[in-house]
This record gives structure tokens, sequence and C-alpha cells, in this order.
């Protein structure tokens, strides 16, 4: 039976990094994650039995029950013996919607192995794949579960070898995704197998679940669990075969524990240089290192405050230790380390590297932050590049004086969320939430009104982008005063260097000749690759290829503020530039600094970017949304109808029994009454989700009235702005 | 003693005679260099031809120098003025331009005169604020900064303008006195002007980030006794 454990035990075992396992479960939306992780935390006795599979414990939002589906990445720590000896495990609840995939990279760093739950019904779907990538993206060791075998006897009547049949081919497909996006030195070793007890099925709801060794230990048969189901003793399958058993069986006998899983890790998930000192102590796992910390996730708790979790790479924290936020570039002090018992927090005072601390008493920690007691540190994420908002709405309480009621729970979102940003439109003194699509919007307002707060919300505006086609330059500008020049160029950014940016190989913060490397690799002139000043979001960079020019250290902030200016509202309709490369080819400053302030460099630098950018082909881009739906057969015609009805287009239609899954993609501004349309279409018979893909440029006979209406909306002149109108 | 004063006919040349007669010197001659080019990176004066006007409100005698090289006629006025007037100095009102200063103290030196910049690194809010409390009577002739558009151009610095010019200021690093050539001055009356100065006719340029206010018909009148 299940025992409970004091967190004077819990500590005596994790002081041994030979017992931690930092694990997590993926998979595809629906395929029975949550149901899992509850199911595993009865059987670490760390939450009531006879509440599992229906509690849904990590879903600890209502929100999320509602929906049932993950969205926040709760922690808990759990218990298991094996062969003698106890360990500690750390399950990271990784989110299964998309719409939040920023999420699933911040956890999947904190964690050395995950269990990937496949439904056996539906087998090896869109989001299994996704999910299994990442996790091989991050070197996370996966081990399989296959679930819901109940429905196969119950629901699909299938006989034992249709069973195995369907079994074979699901850990077959498996195993091709390692195949196919697994690393050289990985892949071999990790693919999965029985025999390897690297593979468990069972039913998560049932709460029952077998691996091989289980299999051996308890003389188990796959008969005994028909039998089960054929004379109603299914209560009994979960004595004779308990889920967690397997399933922690599995992580503690395959997955690595934290100092071993770190030599090969580090390298793969931090972008800092691996010789390095700091590199060294967290490939080491060092005790007595720099405490050196990724936050995967932030929970305003109402008494506790702020609580900031993640995976401590080096070092030991205790309380009272004064640190360094090094991507909000500010400082802090952490007032109490507790660690995770189920969903619970205990107070330890101190915690060492390779366990799961949260941190409590930093109040303005967001996910995605790097903790540090040194500085510089090269950042484990570039959080702004993840992800990008789409769409944004206007928020106000219905009664004035809620306002700073409002305010504070807009921060504490955002805290929790950095996905979500909220800001103040400075000159309608409007709260604005901007997020990744309209569900995410709606799933914050939700949040906003449980706190009691009535809220009034605008209609939902899509934010655009503006981008330029092709290159363009070099333009010359001049100061207002008339004594400074600057000649600018623009081009496209390459989406190579996209990828660079998005991955975090190159930083601001990152290492200047590492940098220089990559973007050499891609062909851009050392020079260039030498001379980046600043990556802003989003995907814009900056370059100086000038050579000795006199006084540019001087007026480089100043040229750098010109830009970021510039590129905060394009010249289109005032939306952001994305995906620019502005280069700076000479520049001609006037000796006295008087000559040559802010007011003069940066409009000049502003001016001359916009001309450019006007000369390059100018475009909008528009968010545009993935959707994916089930439907049955006879719907299929229906929901093609609807996607391309709402200006879309299909991607794939893969048809699995008599269900047919439909990938298509739509504009985001298409997307506001999909819901309706989709339910009267069929007869509210499909299921679907949506999520971000990318942006795409607005279709040239739009244009215009896209531009027109942005310009409206924002107070400016129907017509977007001409070269001619920077030119003096 | 005499001295000259370097006179363009903005806030701070004029500030500087009021300052120097308080002190006891006798400024005797206002001069003015009219730039060869609008760009003029050491004289740039919207309305210089209306110096005059001001040097007649002052009651000062006052040359225009025109044409050539800058420095190089102003080296001869100043030898000139040195002999046949007996000054002692030549005093400019220069705030923080070291561009500026440091090339007419070399002219000066040259011709072995004194020079002085009563203003020179004081703070440059000081300066506008004390200009306005004085009741120097300013218009703005010129602007070329960002965050300083067309509405800024003959406007008086009043009070109020003061406000709005230090929030912009702080927004987007602007010289508070216009050392840098953001904003450029004409000063219509001012305590130490006989007669004041009456705009009857101007037009205002703007091209795109810069403009100036042109005074096309003015005249100096007598101010009442009180």
């Amino acid at each position: 039976m299940p025992r409970f454990k004091s967190s004077q035990d819990i500590l005596r075992i994790v002081s041994n990094k030979d017992q931690i396992r930092n694990m997590g479960i993926i998979a595809h939306v629906d395929h029975g994650k949550t149901t899992m992780t509850d199911s595993l935390l009865a059987g670490a006795g760390l939450l009531s039995p006879s509440l599992a599979g229906t509690a849904l414990a990590m879903d600890f939002m209502e929100e999320e029950q509602k929906r049932q589906m993950t969205i926040k990445a709760a922690n808990v720590s759990l218990w298991h013996e094996e062969g003698g000896t106890a360990y500690v495990l750390n399950l990271i609840d990784t989110p299964g919607h998309v719409d939040f995939s920023g999420k699933v990279t911040r956890s999947l760093r904190a964690i050395d192995g995950a269990v990937v739950v496949v439904d056996s019904v539906e087998e090896v779907m869109v989001q299994t794949e996704t999910v299994t990538r990442q996790a091989l993206e991050e070197r996370v060791r996966p081990v399989l579960y296959i679930n819901k075998i109940d429905r196969l006897i119950k629901e699909l009547k299938l006989t034992p070898e249709q069973i195995q049949e369907r079994i074979g081919r699901i850990i077959k497909d498996f195993n091709g995704l390692i195949d196919l996006y697994g690393e050289a030195e990985f892949k071999e070793k990790w693919k999965v197998s029985f025999a390897s007890n690297t593979v468990a099925m069972g039913s998560a709801k049932d709460r029952w679940g077998f691996n091989y060794d289980v299999s051996q230990k308890r003389g188990v048969k796959f008969s005994d669990v028909i039998n089960g189901y054929s004379s109603g003793k299914v209560e009994e399958l979960k004595t004779v075969m308990p889920i967690h058993e397997a399933i922690l069986g599995m992580a503690v006998g395959v997955m690595p524990p934290p100092h071993v899983a770190q030599r090969y890790r580090i390298p793969k998930i931090w972008h800092g240089d691996p010789n390095s000192d700091v590199g060294q102590a967290m490939i080491k796992c060092d005790d007595n290192g720099p405490v050196l910390m990724s936050v995967t996730n932030i929970v305003v708790d109402p008494q506790a405050g702020v609580v900031a979790t993640g995976r401590l790479f080096s070092g030991t924290i205790e309380d009272g230790e004064p640190i360094y936020l090094i991507n909000s570039n500010a400082s802090g002090r952490v007032q109490q380390v507790a660690i995770y018992m189920g969903p619970n927090r205990e107070i330890v005072g101190r915690l060492s590297a390779g366990n799961i601390p949260a941190l409590l008493g930093l109040e303005n920690v967001k996910a995605g932050e790097t903790i540090s007691s040194v500085k510089p540190f090269v950042p484990f994420e570039a959080v702004h590049y993840v992800t990008e908002p789409v769409v944004t709405i206007a928020v106000e309480p219905k009664l004035s004086r809620d306002l700073p009621k409002l305010v504070d729970i807009l921060r504490k979102l955002s805290l929790e969320d950095p996905n979500l940003v909220t800001t103040i439109n400075e000159e309608t003194g409007e709260y604005l939430i901007s997020g990744m699509g309209t569900l995410h919007l709606e799933i914050a307002t939700t949040l906003i009104t449980k706190t009691g707060l009535e809220i009034q919300t605008s209609k939902p505006i899509v934010i655009y982008r503006e981008a330029i086609r092709r290159a363009a330059g070099p333009i010359e500008g001049r100061s207002p005063n008339k004594h400074n020049k600057i000649f600018i160029e623009v081009e496209p950014l390459e989406e190579a260097v996209m990828e660079l940016i998005k991955s975090g190989k190159i930083s601001e913060y990152g290492d200047k000749t590492e940098m220089a490397r990559s973007l050499r690799e891609i062909g851009w002139e050392a020079d260039e690759a030498r001379g980046v000043w600043s990556i802003d979001e989003p995907f814009n960079m900056i370059v100086d290829v000038t050579k000795g020019a006199q006084y540019m250290q001087e007026v480089k902030d100043m040229i750098l503020a010109g830009y970021r200016w510039g590129i905060k509202e394009g010249p289109i309709a005032y939306e952001q530039i994305r995906g620019l490369k502005v280069k700076i080819t000479d520049v001609s400053l006037h000796e006295d600094p008087v000559h040559r302030g802010p007011a003069q460099i940066m409009p000049m630098t502003r001016r001359s970017m916009f001309i450019a950018f006007l000369n390059g082909q100018p475009t909008l881009m528009e968010p545009v949304q993935r959707i994916t739906t089930k439907v049955p057969n006879d719907l299929l015609g229906a929901v093609t109808s609807v996607v391309t009805q709402k200006r879309g287009k299909i991607v794939s239609i893969d048809q699995k029994g008599h269900l047919v899954y439909v990938i298509g993609e739509v504009p985001t501004v298409e997307t506001f009454d999909l819901s309706e349309v989709m339910r009267s279409q069929t007869a509210g018979r499909a299921f679907w989700g949506l999520e971000f893909a990318r942006w795409s440029p607005v279709p040239q006979s739009l244009l215009q009235s896209v531009i027109e209406q942005i310009r409206k909306r924002k107070g400016l002149s129907p017509e977007p702005a001409k070269p001619s109108d920077f030119v003096d | 003693m005499r001295v000259a004063v370097l006179f363009s006919g903005g806030k701070d040349s004029c500030y500087t005679v009021w300052l120097l007669q308080h002190q006891g010197w006798e400024v005797s001659r206002l001069v003015t260099i009219k730039p060869n080019g609008q760009d003029s990176m050491m004289f740039h004066y919207p309305n210089v031809e209306w110096t005059g006007l001001q040097a007649e409100a002052m009651d000062i005698p006052h040359s225009l120098i025109e044409g050539g090289d800058e420095l190089g006629e102003l080296q001869e006025t100043l030898e000139t003025l040195r002999r046949k007037e007996r000054i002692v100095g030549i005093a400019t009102g220069a705030v923080a331009s070291d561009f500026q200063k440091s090339r007419f103290d070399r002219v000066s030196d040259s011709v072995g005169l004194r020079s002085f910049s009563p203003l020179w690194h004081k703070d440059p809010g000081t300066i506008v604020q004390d200009l306005i409390k004085a009741e120097f009577r300013t218009i703005i002739s010129g602007v070329a900064a960002s965050g300083l558009d067309r509405s800024w151009l003959g406007r008086e610095m009043t009070a109020p303008w003061w406000e709005k010019l230090a929030d912009l200021s702080e927004r987007h690093g602007i010289h508070l006195s216009g050392e840098g050539g953001e904003y450029e001055t004409f000063v219509i009356d001012a305590p130490h002007f006989k007669k004041r100065i009456i705009v009857e006719k101007s037009t205002t340029v703007w091209e795109g980030q810069s403009g100036y206010f042109k005074i096309e018909k003015a005249s100096a009148r007598d101010k009442l006794a009180n």
C-alpha cells in the first residue's frame, strides 16, 4: 500500500542524486495524460485514492476541468520504492493544448525523461508526433504508455490478437518517430519495446497497467485483463497491477537521474559555453556551484504570493539567498525554499542541484526566467521569442472603482503566463490583453471573472505585422538640424536566422563569437555577422557595418532607440515590424555632442529606415491558425466547406476508422465566429481545436482595405505612408 | 569698458547683452554673421535680416557680416572694432556647444581680444525659465527635433510653453535651451529693449522634420512709458 512520507524523509532521499528522477507526461490532447497523473498521485499516496480518475488533481483550476485539458504546468513530487531503494520523482505536468506550446518547451527543459501517453483507440496522432519530437529535441528520454486498453475491449470488442496487433503497430509507429527525430547517438538506445521495460499499457481511468517487469514480478497476463472486464471485476485489476508501479518502475529503471542526464543535456538545452565554469557546474550538477535555475512555472498564491518553480541545474539554493533574474535584468532575494509534496508545497529551507524547488518571495519573476547567483549568465530561453501574441482585446471593469483590482489581476495573469501580454494603450487609457488565439483570451477573461470582478471586453482585434519582401537602400537620412547623416539598408531577415533566434541559439545575451559563427554558417558576410547590435522582437535585427565611423559608439544607443521606435510602429499601419534586418552602412556625425542628441539621431534613424522599408515592397502579415478537426466521415464535406468559407485551406485529410481528421489553416481574423459556424454546419458533432500556425502575407486583394481598417481604428488618415512623406 | 556681442537675434545673445549691461560693461556693438547657407554648422539664424531692428530697439550699433568665409570675416571685423572702437572683448551666447565656442575663442585670441560666454555651462532649463521670468518676449523661429512639430513655430515662450517643452525634452532628449539646433528663437521684447518689435507679417515653412518661421514684415515701436 502507498504510504505517506514526511518532508524530512523526502529531503533525506533527494540528498542522493541517484534517487531523484525528473519526469513529465506528454500526450496528444485528450489521450489521458491528466487522468494518468492522478492515478500516479493516488499510487504515491499523496491524494485520496477514491478521487483519482475524476478529480484531475493537476488541473487544479476549474477552468481547465471544464475544458478537460491542462493549461498550467503544475508540479508534484512523488515517492516510489523499487528494489528496496526509495526514489523521489518530480513530476512536471506539461500542457497538451498546443495553443500554449511555449510552455511545453519550458517544461521539457526541466525533465530528463517523459512518459508519452498514446490512446490505443486513436493511436499515434499529430500532437503525439509534435510532443515526442520536442522531447527528443531537448534530449528528454521517452517511454511509451499505451492507454485506454479498456475501450479496445469494451467498445471496439477486439480479440486479444487484434489488440496485440494494434499495440505492435503503435510501438512501431512510435519507434518510427524516434528514428525520425532522435539524434544519432541516442536513437537506437532510446527505442522502446516491451522486453526492455520501456513500454507499458493499461487504463489510466481504471488505474491498472503493466509493463514487462510487473507482469513477471506479479505473474500477470493479458488474459487476466480480459477476464477482469468480462467478469466485471475491474476493481481488482488495480490491486493486481496498479498503474503507478508500472509507470514509476519504468521511470526509475529507464530514465536517468539528474546528474547523469545533465552531462549530455546541458550542451543541448543551454546555449552558453559548456566549457565555462558555469557550464561545467551544470554538467556536473554541482551542489557547490553557483545557483543556476530555469523557472518553468509561476503560480500566484493568495497566501504565499508569487511561487516560482523550476529546475535547479547547479548549486544549493537556500532561504534568504540573493539572486539575479537574468531575463528581466533584476535582482531579488529568495525568502523561502519549498518542495512539492503531491500538489502541495512544504517549506524545506534548502535544496540542492538536480531538484525542482518552489521559491517564495520573488515578486516579479516570470515563467521562463533564469535565476542565477552569478552575472553575466546566458539565460536558458529568450522568453519573448518563443511566441508572439496575435489577438488583442480591451478590458475594463464595469465599475470604475474596480480598476486597481483589475490592474492587480492582469499583473498576476501575465506573471503566470508570459504568453499573455498586458499593456495600457497610452492614448485611450484602455487595458489591453494580447494572447495567442481567441481561446487563450477567453480563458484569461474567464479567470478574471472568476475572481468576482465584473468586466466588459471589446471585440477581439487581430494583430498584424509589417514586413518587406525585398531589400532596399542604402537610403540617406539627415537629422532635423541637418548636421548628421546616416545610410541605411533594409532586407527581409532570412528564415534561417529567425530559426536561430527562436531556438535561442543566437541571442543578445549570448556569446558574440558564437553568434557570428552561426550567422556566417548561413551565409552572412563576416562584417555583418560581427556587427550585430541588437536582436529585437519580433525577429528584427540591426547590424552595424560601418568602418571607422567617428562618434559611432556615442550615438549607438540613440540609433538603437530610433530603430526600436520604428519597429514598434511601422510606417504602413503603425503595427509592429517583423522579420526586418536593418544595416547601417555609413554615418557622418557632428563632432559636438550637443548637435547629435537623441532628438536628432532618433528621428534620423527612423526616417531613413522607413524610407528604405517603403521601398522594399512592404506588406502586412496576418496570423494564421491551424485548425485540427475530428469528425465522423459523413461530415467531411461540411468541415472542408467551413474551412474554405473562412478563407482557409485544407492541409491534410486522414481517415482512421469511421472518423476523419482534417487539418487546415484559417486566418485568425476569420476565426472569431468559427464556433457558431462549425456548430451549425456539423450539428455540433465536430471535435476541433485551433492553434497559432504562422504569419502569412495578407492577400493583395484585401491589403488596401485591411490597412484602411487598421488606420481608421487607430485614428490615422486612411492613406498609408509613402516614402516621400519621410523625405525632407 | 567696451565689449562687442556676437548677436544672432535669439534668446541667448539677447540675454548675454542684458547680463553684460548688468555687470557694468558697455556693449558698444552687436556683430551678426549672415551664414552662407541654411545648414551652416556655426551660424544658423532664421530671420537674420531682422537683427538690425533688434539692435535699433536696444539702441546699440550693429554690424552685419555677409558672405564668404564666415570665420575669416569675423576675424577681420573684430580686428577693426578693437582698433577703431577700442573694444576689449567679444561675448557670445554659447551655452554648451564646444564646437562653436572653441572656434570663437580661437578667433578672438588671434586678434588679441578677451572672449566671454556668460551663459557657458549654465543649466539650460534655468536659462529658459529665467528669461521667461525676466519678461523676455521670445518667439520660436525654427524647430528641428523629434517631438517639435510645425505648431511650435511662431509661438511665444511662456510658462505653459516651458512645461510642454520640459515634458517633450524628457521623452525625446531635446536640449532644453535648443543648443543642438532643436529650436531657434527671435526676441521681440526684453527689459533692456527701448522699443518693442511688432511682427506684422509672417509665414511658416515646413520641411518634413524641421521648419522655420519667417518674418516678412516687422517694425520697432516705442514702449509706453509707465
